[in-house]
């Protein structure tokens, strides 16, 4: 047992000293360079064009914290509209919708929706209204892939009877069938959001 | 019949004389005779022969020491010391043999007491490495039983993964994401919990995620054991769940060359690995071992479609260089190991709406051709590892050893990006480790063995900038500190008590941006404000929290061996773990599940203090072993889906470090039984069960209860088959984590609940392999090996896949291997 303890000492000894070289070169980490995200949009714009009417809807992405109360399973947080937040059409009348996208950060704007333009064959936006009512057609200046299909970015709504409900709009990234509803069409989602909508008499 | 009796019963009278006339006595009569002094000598010298093991100096019990005179043989059992008396002087030719060891020889002349240290050489049977198992193991838990794989085992999961190779011991389970990506779980731990020991080196690899695969590759090791009890002590006090320990070979002092090479084809995923060691010995302790192995498949196979985007690459390189002699000992061990997986496409989601899409759908939405090209969503994971050991012995019963570990671990994550981004990992991590640790063993003259140390672990992880994604994983350095001790008394094989602690510092040093917005309403603003370093114009705060936590580990055990060959093990474990920087910290998206992961700050250290006994019957035609065990945790951190959080991109459910009181209970069970010498049935059984304390809700991630089982027959013309069947039970044992989610399908605002904890149907499935040895000579053996897993085909989904909400399981798997060892 003395043996023992004089061996114990010895690797005692060890160890401060190395215990010791280790607290002499630590240091501390320089500050991390903040990642600028380039995949998260910041802001979405919606303008609709009304015969000389035109109305811009701005949805401001914005998280709130999931945590104020852990007891509740299905809280949700959104962003938000920046000013109106209800899209107004009007009965049988063609409305003229674009959708401009942007990362907005430190200052910069970027245009997101070049990127899009640019990956026209492996985008593609899906419009879901609740009730109904509400017909979608590629506009003129929309895009096409170079299947010919449009990527409805820039679209015409006509809205068939009056009243009000949801739309969803989504824009999938890499869809298998780009013809198919949203159900089927494949790839995940860019964005989606979903928006008031209004359809008043003419 | 009764002279004969009456003669044999004075056997006692005349034997002894006639021995005196057996050619060998009589030499060593006239050899000693014509030397008048040695003649008048008395015979009354008393000699002490401690058995030693070479490799790392521990006592030998159970060897036979014989003189040349045959009166004495003795077999030792007090920690490797015999004591032969009333030896005579003059040359004595002393041989000791040990099953496990090589034969020792040799000459000494003897003129007064005198004690002598005796150094055995390991066997290694490097031609037939299908016996190694019998060796290469050797006990390092006292009070447990060890739970080892077999080369033959080892052998036959060449072209998997490390985890799939250890889920076929009991207790023993795998979390997955897909079939590439896996990691062991032990009685429902898993990740920090359960670490992996490489040539006694804490890999250490971003473990902490459910989605990382342990960074080894299992060809370049010789030898598996999973550990529990004292002996995990010397690697960490904060593996609960166990320790996995990977040795290599031992390489016997001679001048050998010698080495292996394994070529695997399989049928599912087209692919193939191949694997080679070369191992060169010389006669003074030096050796070199050079290993490597490559392995590629294409996009692995479900039973009715191609799981698209499943190719994976694989390879390793490493280098062992070591010299070993009686009173010291060093070796080096260098590795590269490459692994590039690609994961599901059709797992890649924008949002929850994706999720329930994919959960309602049978199939997944992208089916294409099969191919090699690997593209995103997918992992790189490059880990670098250079080892450093020294050993010197002081005398026969202490032993210092040192060891120095650096690692270099890159992880890189590709997701579908827009722009040309998906070449661009989004999320880039670059961990380095560095291991020091200093030990010494002290092997008392009684029947005490001691083994103490101290550890020190360095770690600097940085978020490499420039992925354009808010890193999941802060920058942070780590410095972890432990010293243990641990003790054995061993009575004698039958009586064996353990006792060790461990006391560990970890203090973290971490810099981490948080959306303000986050900061504030935790309220970390009013908690830790003096984390605060400064706010930035995007609305983002950058923090420096420094923590401290101080970790108890006490483990004790003891074993009884009975007479009637039934053991019985007691262990208690009391481990104590600082949350690691993912349970703090994590905060980021997870494509692969459409999940916000989410870190807690204030996240206490856990304790689980866990009770298992151990019974085994070792002897006869029926062996069997059962381990029902008891843990019971507090502040037990997990993750678990809370709720949802709507982003631009939709929602998405979060996952959130949480911590409770938690209790685990199972049971593992193996059998085996002999019809024959060479027909045997082996299963093994596990099952666990977790609850929260408080609200007795079922804690996630429990594995299932499973049964395997394996039927081998083996012919004397090296031939052998093995049945398999694998069962496991559909888990009814899991929390309800049901939310919301709406969206507008066909025109109506549809309201849907989403539960992504339910489990999936039970499965069986079989298989079989067939050994085929066509070449057994001294110098060469080539054996084939055919297997069949999944044979019917079967469509089946597991539990602990996270990939099980969007396609089956992989099909039936034709293997074929040759194993050529030269």
């Amino acid at each position: 047992m003395k043996a023992f303890l004089q061996k114990s000492q010895s690797l005692l000894a060890y160890s401060t000293f190395i215990f010791g070289l280790i607290f002499l070169v630590s240091c501390s980490k320089d500050d991390p360079e903040e990642e600028h995200d380039h995949e998260e949009f910041s802001h979405i714009e919606f303008r609709i064009k009304t015969g000389h009417t035109e109305q811009k809807l701005t949805w401001a992405a914005e998280e709130e914290d999931h945590d104020e109360d852990h007891d509740d399973h299905d809280h949700e947080s959104h962003g938000e509209f920046e000013g109106d937040d209800t899209i107004k059409l009007k009965n049988g009348t063609k409305s003229e919708v674009s959708i401009s996208i942007w990362n907005r950060h430190d200052g910069e704007n970027e245009n997101v929706t070049e990127e899009i333009k640019e990956e026209v064959d492996v985008h593609q936006f899906f419009y879901e209204f609740s009730p109904d009512i509400v017909k979608i057609e590629p506009s003129s200046s929309d895009l096409k892939d170079s299947d010919g299909i449009n990527l409805l970015l820039f679209t015409d709504w006509t809205p068939s009877s009056t009243g009000s409900g949801k739309v969803e709009i989504t824009l999938i990234h890499e869809p298998s069938n780009k013809r198919a509803t949203r159900e089927q069409a494949g790839g995940d989602a860019d964005f989606e959001i979903t928006i008031d909508f209004i359809v008043e008499e003419e | 019949m009764g002279v004969s009796n009456g003669l044999k019963r004075l056997n006692f009278l005349w034997k002894p004389f006639l021995r005196l006339f057996c050619p060998k006595c009589l030499a060593v009569f006239g050899a000693v005779c014509v030397c008048d002094k040695a003649c008048a000598q008395k015979c009354d010298i008393n000699l002490e022969v401690e058995v030693l093991d070479q490799n790392d100096g521990a006592p030998i019990n159970d060897a036979i020491v014989s003189t040349q005179n045959e009166d004495h043989e003795i077999k030792n059992s007090n920690q490797g010391t015999t004591i032969i008396e009333k030896i005579c002087p003059g040359n004595l030719q002393l041989t000791i043999s040990h099953p496990h060891y090589e034969v020792y020889l040799s000459q000494y002349s003897i003129d007064s007491d005198q004690t002598l240290k005796i150094e055995l050489i390991r066997k290694a049977i490097e031609l037939n490495p299908v016996n190694l198992e019998q060796f290469l193991h050797r006990s390092q838990s006292q009070t447990l039983s060890e739970k080892i794989l077999t080369q033959s085992q080892i052998d036959a999961y060449a072209h998997q993964n490390i985890s799939d190779a250890l889920s076929t011991l009991s207790g023993v389970s795998m979390i997955r994401l897909g079939n590439e990506i896996s990691k062991p779980i032990i009685h429902g731990m898993y990740g920090s919990r359960v670490a992996i020991v490489a040539d006694g080196h804490r890999l250490s690899d971003q473990e902490w995620g459910a989605d990382h695969s342990p960074s080894i590759d299992l060809n370049a090791f010789q030898g598996v054991q999973l550990l529990k009890g004292v002996s995990t002590l010397k690697y960490g006090g904060d593996t609960s769940g166990g320790i996995i320990i990977l040795n290599q070979s031992i390489v016997k002092p001679i001048d050998s060359l010698y080495g292996s090479v394994s070529i695997v084809g399989s049928s599912n995923g087209l692919g193939g690995s191949l694997a080679s060691r070369i191992i060169k010995s010389y006669p003074n302790g030096f050796h070199f071992k050079i290993n490597g192995s490559y392995k590629k498949t294409r996009d692995l196979i479900a039973p009715d479609y191609t799981l698209s985007n499943t190719a994976s690459s694989r390879q390793n390189v490493g280098i062992h260089i070591a010299k070993k002699t009686m009173s010291n000992s060093w070796e080096f061990t260098g590795s590269v190991f490459q692994n590039e997986i690609g994961i599901l496409r059709a797992a890649h989601t924008g949002n929850v709406r994706d999720l329930i899409i994919a959960i309602n759908r049978n199939r997944p939405w992208l089916i294409e051709d099969p191919t090699f090209e690997i593209n995103s969503p997918s992992q790189m994971v490059t880990h670098y590892s250079a080892l450093g050991k020294y050993s010197k012995r002081f005398d026969s019963t202490s032993k210092l050893n040192l060891l120095y570990g650096f690692q270099h671990n890159r992880r890189k994550e590709f997701d579908i990006r827009r722009a040309g981004r998906s070449r661009i990992p989004s999320l880039h991590l670059r961990l380095i480790t560095q291991n020091i640790s200093i030990d010494y063993d002290w092997f008392s003259k009684g029947f005490w063995h001691f083994n103490l140390g101290t550890t020190i672990e360095l770690q600097d992880n940085e978020a490499v900038p420039g992925t354009g994604v808010s890193p999941l994983i802060p920058e942070y350095f780590k410095y972890k500190m432990g010293s243990y001790i641990s003790s054995t008394y061993k009575k004698n094989n039958d009586l064996i008590f353990e006792l060790g602690a461990r006391l560990d510092y970890d203090h973290l040093d971490v810099k981490k941006f948080y959306q303000l917005k986050d900061w504030e309403n935790r309220k970390y603003d009013e908690k830790y404000s003096h984390f605060e370093i400064r706010k930035t114009a995007s609305s983002q705060i950058l923090t420096n929290p420094k923590l401290d936590f101080w970790s108890l580990a006490v483990n004790s055990g003891v074993y009884k061996n009975f007479k009637s060959n039934i053991s019985i093990g007691f262990n208690y474990i009391l481990s104590q773990r600082a949350p690691n920087v993912a349970e703090l910290f994590s905060d980021g998206l997870h494509h692969s599940l459409a999940t916000i992961e989410q870190g807690n700050l204030e996240l206490p250290k856990e304790s689980v203090h866990k009770t298992l006994i151990d019974i085994n019957k070792n002897s006869g035609k029926l062996q069997w072993g059962i381990t029902p065990y008891v843990a019971l945790a507090k502040n037990y951190i997990y993750l678990q889906p809370i709720g949802t959080i709507t982003t631009i991109r939709g929602a998405f459910p979060v996952w959130e470090y949480l911590s409770s009181d938690a209790q685990f209970w199972g049971i593992d069970a193996d059998l085996e039984y002999k019809f024959k010498s060479n027909m045997i049935y082996q299963s093994t059984v596990s099952y666990v069960a977790a609850n929260e304390s408080k609200t007795k809700n079922p804690l996630i991630d429990i594995p299932p209860f499973s049964l395997n089982q394996r039927m081998n027959y083996r012919t004397k013309s090296d031939f052998s088959f093995q049945v398999t069947s694998d069962w496991v039970a559909k888990q009814s044992r899991y929390p309800e984590t049901t939310f919301k989610s709406s969206y507008i399908q066909d025109g109506q605002f549809v309201q849907t609940d989403i539960n992504l904890t339910s489990p999936v149907k039970s499965y069986h499935l079989l298989g079989f392999e067939i050994r085929k040895k066509f070449i057994n000579k001294e110098n060469l053996s080539i054996e084939s090996r055919l297997g069949v897993r999944n044979l019917m085909n079967l469509s089946y989904r597991e539990y602990l896949n996270r990939l099980r909400y969007f396609s089956d399981d992989i099909g039936r798997t034709i293997e074929l291997q040759f194993q050529i060892d030269f």
